[in-house]
């Protein structure tokens, strides 16, 4: 058996795991999928404190949901009819299966607003279920209000529903939508023509039809095969006319559950721990301590160091977790892992340990940021560019030196103000393993000053 | 694809009208495209006042945007008088409902159009805030850009493009407020120079060729200058005052004066740089959409 200090504290401080296991199973799916969102994005904070990371420790062991989730969420118009669609899908859908909530229009725009981690955002509470899966509602109140939403992590749309009136047609702010969309990483939406009772001519309806799908493929979507819906919902809610309603409700489902995808589950991903402590075992050999971020690792699976400078492979030759010796190490886990051949000099807190090619580590990276308010704890002035804070990702903590990306209009005069969302090119002292969708926290003399989540390495 | 579909899809490129009125115009038209481009202005004509009475009773958005014009800074200097004292310019607020209206051609049209027209027709002596109820809006919107004057002609009032604007893009549009700066002509050689300095966080790219900046945070100040023989030195003082004037947000002059220069020596404040450059900060305005 492995002895390995960090491990044994993780073990005595995981003495109530009664109560991890209630929080998780006593919580609406709803709530388990946006602590799922949370926890990613806790990633960075969590290792500020190395005591953080044992609590949220067995979170995906104890984690069930019977059907995949989706947080999906619906963009369109303010008169277009967003929300009688929302609401007209709860209805529907709960009356349908007996499960789920319906929600009318009120309890849909009046949803309270949530403060997550000192974090004012508008998120309305609405999920729903199909036969074959779950969603959760996500609120798109805005461009800049989403954007804040999905680099704090608070809220993250998988794919959308773009609703536009039959009537009115697309209209000059829906190219704004599908924008909003394409910048967010949504890979896939479905369209939803509502109102189609307000025209008579199907013609008009072929022309609606024709013209989203001309202007999904201009940005990039695939215009041809995107389902699009007919229909009405407010026939739907108001249970009449089933043939443009409930109908249509079914046919947009159905339209959601086999063309949406469900986001990859953290435990298929490659492996990756990130490294928070090493020790040396006489007559073992060397073990690093952490907790699994994503995916699964066997014993005599070959591995990859990587990050800080010091990048190499070696064969994972032991797993411990909790005094007990395992085969198989998932996301989730503490865990100790013995490494064969390596020195403890070789390995440093910071570092990851991966599954061989399946991540790189890189010193330069684009990234979106939200830099917190004054209110939120932030910085009380703006900063500009070359602006060099803390960043601080898994378990390390690198200098970073940030610039607006090349070709931007007068960057030597533009200042960051807290409260701003920015799109920025990041250039750290020392490299780590950084990907499309990494996230971050930024800190300056022990205060975070804001987030960010990678969109590009270089 | 008809011949109709194609129509349509024509009337849709050339007025931003929606799907129901082109096909309402094609018929009034009898499918002839001349025809039907006359049937669509009265159409529009006659549905945006409706479109814009639906979109009124939501109430005044929260989004928007600031548009912020510079006519002319203050510089070249003639001699004689009354060439000095030339400066004008002005600082718009326009609101909308949503960001995603704030992002759209349109808007940023509107917005950059209504402010360089206000710009024009204010006559104050300093900053003057306008009313925006009164008979100012039936005055003809002159098209923003750099060779617009006064004079240039047009057939749309302000009211009229901001009405169209809420029929294109179904959301209720509101000028918030407008302050206007230009200066009475001065009566001797003597008189301070004043120079105008102007900037927008996260200005937007500007799509037109006009001189309005777009932004959800401008600021546009008066500075009065003594050295006036460099003029890029005094504009990019008047910039950095500006600017400074926007980062960190100030009740009074005093407030502002006595704040720390951004990107300045240690302990060095506003106050301190301006006696440096022989500059004086007589006024500023700081306006944001939040």
């Amino acid at each position: 058996m492995l002895r390995v200090p960090a491990v044994r504290v993780a073990g005595r401080r995981f003495v109530q795991p009664s109560k991890v296991v209630s929080r998780g199973l006593a919580t609406r799916s709803i709530v388990n999928g946006m602590s799922r969102m949370n926890l990613r994005s806790a990633i960075a904070p969590v290792a500020l404190t190395r005591a953080g990371t044992t609590a949220a420790g067995r979170f995906y062991a104890t984690f069930q949901r019977d059907k995949p989730h989706l947080n999906v969420g619906t963009i369109g118009h303010v008169d277009h009819g967003k929300t009688t669609l929302t609401a007209a899908i709860t209805k529907h859908l709960s009356e349908k299966s007996g499960k789920g909530q319906f929600l009318d229009y009120n309890q849909i725009d009046k949803a309270p607003e949530e403060k997550a981690r000192g974090i004012t955002i508008s998120t309305a509470h609405v999920e729903y279920e199909t036969g074959n899966r779950h969603y959760a509602h996500v609120d798109c109140p805005g461009h800049a209000d989403y954007i804040k939403n999905m680099i704090t992590g608070a809220a993250q749309m998988d794919g959308a529903i773009i609703v536009v009136s039959a009537a009115d047609g697309q209209m000059p702010q829906t190219r704004e939508h599908l924008l909003l969309a394409k910048q967010v990483g949504v890979k896939k939406l479905v369209v939803y023509i509502n109102k189609v009772d307000q025209v008579d001519d199907p013609e008009m309806l072929e022309l609606v039809d024709m013209e989203i799908r001309d202007l999904l493929s201009s940005y990039g979507y695939d215009g041809e095969n995107t389902p699009i819906v007919k229909g009405s919902a407010l026939a739907a809610l108001e249970g009449r006319d089933p043939e443009i309603g409930t109908k249509s409700i079914d046919e947009l489902m159905e339209a959601t559950d086999s063309w949406l995808d469900v986001p990859e589950r953290d435990l298929n991903k490659p492996f990756l721990m990130p490294i928070e402590d090493t020790f040396s075992i006489s007559g073992r050999g060397t073990v690093v301590t952490g907790r699994v971020e994503r995916g699964t690792i066997k014993k005599g699976d070959e591995v990859q160091i990587l990050g800080l400078g010091n990048s190499f492979k070696t064969t994972l030759t032991g797993i411990e977790s909790f005094h007990r010796e395992l085969d198989r190490g998932e996301s989730g886990d503490n865990m100790g892992a013995l490494l064969r051949g390596v020195k403890r000099e070789q390995i440093r807190r910071g570092q990851v340990i991966a599954a061989v090619d399946s991540i790189k580590s890189y010193k330069k990276f684009k990234a979106q940021l939200y830099i917190l308010t004054k209110e939120e704890g932030g910085r009380h002035s703006p900063f500009f560019e070359n602006y060099r804070p803390q960043l601080f990702i898994r378990t390390s903590d690198v200098t970073v030196s940030l610039t607006f990306p090349e070709g931007t209009a007068e960057s030597g005069e533009k200042m960051v103000m807290p409260g701003d969302n920015v799109e920025m090119v990041g250039d750290l002292v020392h490299d780590i393993p950084l990907e499309s969708g990494s996230r971050f926290t930024l800190r300056e003399s022990s205060k975070t000053i804001g987030t960010g989540i990678v969109t590009e390495v270089f | 694809m008809s011949s109709k579909t194609e129509l349509v899809k024509l009337l849709r490129n050339t007025y931003n009208c929606s799907i129901t009125q082109a096909m309402a115009a094609l018929k009034d038209g009898n499918y002839d495209l001349t025809s039907s481009k006359k049937a669509i202005e009265t159409i529009l004509e006659r549905d945006s006042t409706k479109k814009a009475e639906k979109a009124l009773n939501r109430g005044v958005g929260s989004e928007g945007l600031i548009g912020t014009i510079i006519l002319n800074n203050g510089f070249p200097i003639t001699t004689g008088v009354p060439a000095l004292n030339r400066a004008r310019g002005g600082i718009l607020q326009v609101n909308c409902e949503t960001d995603f209206v704030a992002r759209t051609t349109n808007f940023k049209q509107l917005v950059q159009d209504v402010s360089h027209t206000l710009a024009f027709l204010n006559e104050s002596n300093g900053f003057k805030d306008i009313d925006l109820n009164g008979d100012i809006l039936s005055a003809p919107l002159i098209q923003s850009n750099p060779d617009s004057t006064p004079s240039t002609s047009s057939n749309t009032s302000i009211k009229d493009a901001i009405t169209q604007t809420i029929a294109n893009v179904g959301e209720n549009i509101t000028l918030q407020r407008f302050s206007g700066f230009s200066l009475n002509p001065a009566t001797d050689k003597s008189s301070p120079f004043r120079l105008l300095g102007q900037f927008t966080h996260n200005k937007l790219q500007n799509e037109s060729n006009s001189p309005v900046e777009l932004g959800t945070l401008a600021g546009l100040i008066d500075l009065e200058v003594s050295n006036t023989s460099n003029e890029s030195t005094a504009s990019s003082l008047a910039k950095k005052i500006a600017r400074q004037s926007v980062a960190i947000p100030s009740e009074t002059l005093e407030d502002f004066n006595s704040q720390e220069l951004l990107g300045g020596a240690e302990g060095e404040s506003v106050l301190d740089h301006l006696k440096s450059m022989d500059a004086k900060i007589l006024d500023f305005k700081r306006w944001s959409i939040k």
